[in-house]
């Protein structure tokens, strides 16, 4: 095969075997890698009943087709698992080097199963792999864990958990090269769940590139966009992520105090243009990225073990200085750093480890919980965090997230999540659309599966209004459909600021020889979605699950541009059904199945 | 006096981000403007227009999907403007 | 009713195409999709002319109330709607682009802009009447791998998420294409300016 290495390794830690097997070319032409195939697999590996942290949940961590390629971005890979923070079907990605080493060893996917009978890591070589004893790192965490294991550039890469993965946090993240996580959703407790400490890659094996002229060609035309997209070479090197939340907070779409306003009045202390004037070191960038996003920050409440190069830390991105920020009301840009430091170094979703927080804090000051949590304490972020990783005292309730410790305190509907995920930094109140995907977002509310942001704030590739309803469902699917596509790939969702499916699609075609047009590769992303719909409905989920939570649907905006209003889900969920080819109550239709190849499903 | 404020690379080029500036519509906000700090003015415009990505907004709204460079603005009126961070649409 | 928003886009992008000369008085076609819905201009109605009720909605998949009013080329646009990503169509009548499909089967742009964009844009054939089925069918596959298209001695069509950029798609191909006509009278050979510009041939 071209593209895919063509290979699966299995491993079963329960019995220690360790086989693999060809990739079936069906099932790759079909879901082509990364996201899309761990769907595929998990389908089959993990039915309904299996609970998210028993020995017969799988990991499966998965490659696509251009992964190292040395297509712009080709670094990116995914891990799918049934997710136990929500128990949905989840998979959460990243950059970085790993994902690239790991396709070089030859394999396309990964599916770990079983419980280890003592904590193990698992090393994988061009030669095979090996499961071999992890007593001297566990209980370590991330960085030392992955110093100890012998991280070298892009040369041998390790992927590992923190204490909160070890301790089964339902928010604990999978972390990759150190400061890279695969954090949404919980993967890090199903690691933990298997004795699994860490990943370890070293691979020499570049994937074929069958069309090597046309796939220079595709190398240059995307360098060219990326050069003359102001949002690639400019917005992003220059302010990171974080360069968006002075606009999403202009126009009153910054969730603030557990969205209990959409505008932070201290926005400008936390924003993009204030890390970049005080606290920014330098830039970095994953494996074969030109646009190098990256962050390394430093402030002197950072040091000794916690800091890296430079007496840095990579971050913090725009979700987590708003989580930590603009969600509890802190405006202390330095202790945003901090917490985002302890929570890569503990192994924590940073979104919604902050919202967790800003939900405590909520709870406290309404009398529900007795805590010193409050809104503006930014003393108290690095101390709950520490105590959240160890599963100790107050940071026990909030290991598990929101909604659980929510509803342990009798007020369910303080927790901002969807299915149980914790929303991130966009009110839909003052975005409709960004409302919809978030309710109907299969892993949850995520802005990663399709960002209106796009559309409703910065006018790319037009301007449509925010506040529109009416025909909003068909700009959502097409951009859920899309990044579906893109995660499956997989390469960058910011590559895609510059560079448009079209451009992807024929690189497809030139790395595989198997012919994508861009309506094709659009469908493999609806494919997916569907996929992931059924699995979901697999696991009892109805559409009752498509909302949002209570305050965004009947407290309307109090103040600033997005006053008066609240999100309209109702008629927008309508018409995303019909739009989608489901049924009234959010069920996939017979013939839309069969039109995507999912029938046999 | 309307109150303009000024995001990310474009404080480079101006005397301060925050700036009271005198006009009756957008356009002439936005001219008075680039007099007074003549860095911005290629960056914001493009001939007679606004370039396809600076993204203008009054009290929270874009310009684009109001009354475009002819809409009236007051003194109480804050202009934000904000280079590429994206955009595209036509402030016309 | 039909959301003021929605009309308002119509208006504007209908009247730029006749003030470019990219319709005649009557020429042309705008639609979006929004949802399972499909919103498109009115029979006979004028694009530089458009009033609220010159637009009209109706079903992607099936007919119903003013679909008679509809125009007759609903076929071909509920068939892309159905085989690509598309949210929006712009169907015109680009002058120079037009000529050039006469005697090409792929018109390939020389000017940066359209290079930069459009790569290639194929022409195809209309061997049965306008708004046959095949014709749709073969129309909807291509703009499934292109963005716009020229039917021979016809016109374009483009897609896009807005009608802003299916338009911009069409400017930029009439605006390459009379960048061509006029490097005819000059009649002087070009250097190369665009690095691997081969590449296009095989877009």
């Amino acid at each position: 095969m071209h593209g895919w290495a063509g290979k699966v390794l299995d491993i079963d830690l329960s019995k220690g075997a360790i086989k693999n097997y060809p990739l079936d070319e069906e099932t790759a032409r079909l879901f082509l890698g990364g996201r899309g195939l761990g769907a595929r697999l998990l389908w089959d590996a993990v039915g309904p009943g299996v609970a998210p942290l028993s020995p017969e949940n799988v990991l499966i961590f998965a490659t696509g087709p251009l992964t190292a390629t040395g297509y712009q971005t080709s670094n990116r890979f995914s891990v799918s698992t049934k997710s136990p923070l929500t128990g949905t079907v989840l998979d959460a990605n990243s950059g970085g080097y790993w994902g690239m080493q790991f396709k070089k060893t030859g394999y396309d996917a990964l599916i770990v199963r079983g419980r280890a009978p003592a904590p193990v890591y698992i090393e994988i070589k061009d030669a095979g792999a090996k499961i071999l004893a992890a007593r001297h790192v566990w209980g370590q965490r991330v960085r030392a864990t992955t110093q100890t294991l012998g991280q070298n550039n892009n040369k041998r890469n390790v992927l590992c958990i923190g204490p909160a993965g070890e301790n089964q946090s339902r928010i604990a993240a999978i972390m990759n090269d150190g400061e890279r996580s695969l954090a949404r959703g919980g993967p890090g407790a199903v690691m933990g769940s298997k004795n699994l400490k860490a990943i370890v890659v070293e691979g020499t094996a570049r994937p074929q590139v069958l069309d090597q002229e046309q796939f220079k060609f595709m190398l240059y035309e995307a360098r060219k966009l990326l050069r003359q997209s102001p949002l690639t070479s400019q917005a992003l090197p220059e302010f990171g992520t974080a360069v968006v939340l002075n606009i999403v907070n202009h126009i009153g779409a910054l969730p603030t105090r557990n969205f209990q306003q959409s505008q932070f009045e201290r926005a400008e202390a936390i924003s993009g243009e204030t890390l970049a004037e005080k606290y920014l070191v330098k830039n970095a960038a994953c494996w074969a990225c030109p646009i190098g996003c990256t962050r390394v920050s430093k402030t002197d409440k950072i040091e000794g073990a916690l800091s890296g190069a430079e007496g840095g830390v990579e971050g913090p991105e725009f979700e987590t200085t708003w989580a930590f920020g603009a969600q509890c009301g802190v405006d202390d840009l330095a202790a945003i750093i901090e917490a985002n430091a302890i929570c890569n170094d503990l192994g924590l979703d940073t979104i919604s480890a902050g919202s967790t927080l800003g939900c405590a804090m909520e709870l406290t000051e309404k009398g529900l919980l007795d805590s010193d949590l409050r809104f503006g304490r930014a003393d108290l972020l690095a101390p709950t965090l520490e105590a959240l990783g160890a599963r100790r005292g107050l940071g026990a309730e909030l290991a598990d997230g929101s909604l659980r410790l929510a509803k342990k305190y009798g007020a369910p509907e303080l927790s901002m999540s969807v299915k149980g995920l914790e929303m991130p930094a966009y009110d839909p109140r003052g975005l409709q659309g960004q409302g919809l995907l978030y309710a109907t977002s299969n892993r949850g509310a995520c802005h990663m599966r399709g960002n209106m942001l796009g559309l409703e704030v910065l006018g790319l590739p037009k301007l449509i209004d925010r506040f529109q309803v009416y025909g909003k469902s068909s700009y959502v699917i097409l951009h859920q459909n899309a990044s579906a596509a893109i995660d499956s790939l997989v390469v960058c969702k910011f590559t895609n600021l510059g560079v448009a499916e079209e451009y992807f699609a024929r690189t497809l075609s030139a790395v595989t020889g198997v012919k994508y047009a861009t309506g094709d590769l659009i469908r493999v992303g609806e494919r997916v979605w569907n996929l992931e719909r059924l699995y979901n409905l697999r696991e009892g989920f109805t559409n009752a699950d498509d909302t949002l939570p209570p305050r965004l649907l009947k407290e309307p905006v109090s103040d600033g541009p997005s006053k008066g209003w609240v999100n309209q889900l109702e008629p927008m969920l309508k018409e995303y059904y019909r739009a989608r080819g489901w049924d009234e109550r959010g069920v996939p239709r017979r013939a839309k199945l069969e039109e995507l190849e999912l029938g046999a499903l | 006096m309307a109150t303009v404020r000024l995001f990310g690379g474009l404080r480079r080029r101006a005397r301060d981000p925050k700036i009271s500036v005198d006009g009756v519509t957008a356009r002439d906000v936005l001219a008075s403007l680039c007099r007074d700090n003549p860095g911005l003015h290629a960056v914001i415009w493009d001939g007679a227009r606004v370039r396809d990505h600076v993204r203008g907004l009054i009290g929270g709204q874009a310009i684009e999907l109001g009354r475009g460079l002819a809409t009236r603005v007051t003194a109480d009126d804050e202009i934000a403007i904000f280079p590429p961070i994206g955009s595209g649409g036509n402030t016309t | 009713m039909i959301d003021e928003r929605v009309y308002e886009m119509f208006r504007d992008i209908g009247r730029d195409l006749f003030e470019a000369d990219m319709v005649s008085s009557h020429g042309g076609n705008l639609s979006v999709r929004f949802g399972d819905r499909v919103i498109i201009k009115r029979r006979g109605a004028m694009l530089g002319r458009l009033a609220p009720h010159d637009l009209i909605e109706t079903g992607l998949e099936k007919n119903d109330s003013g679909v008679a009013l509809a125009s007759s080329e609903l076929l071909i646009h509920r068939t892309i709607y159905k085989t690509t990503p598309a949210l929006a169509i712009v169907h015109c009548h680009p002058r120079t682009a037009i000529a050039f499909s006469l005697s090409r089967d792929e018109i390939i742009p020389i000017d940066n802009e359209a290079s930069y964009l459009l790569k290639k844009v194929p022409v195809i054939w209309e061997e049965f009447a306008s708004g046959s089925p095949e014709m749709a069918n073969n129309l909807a596959k291509t703009l499934a791998e292109y963005k716009i298209v020229m039917l021979r001695g016809h016109g374009s069509f483009a897609i896009g998420q807005t009608l802003d950029e299916a338009f911009h798609w069409s400017s930029t191909l009439e605006e390459s294409c009379e960048i061509a006509l006029k490097t005819k009278l000059i009649n002087e050979p070009f250097i190369e300016y665009r690095g691997m510009s081969e590449g296009y041939k095989k877009w």
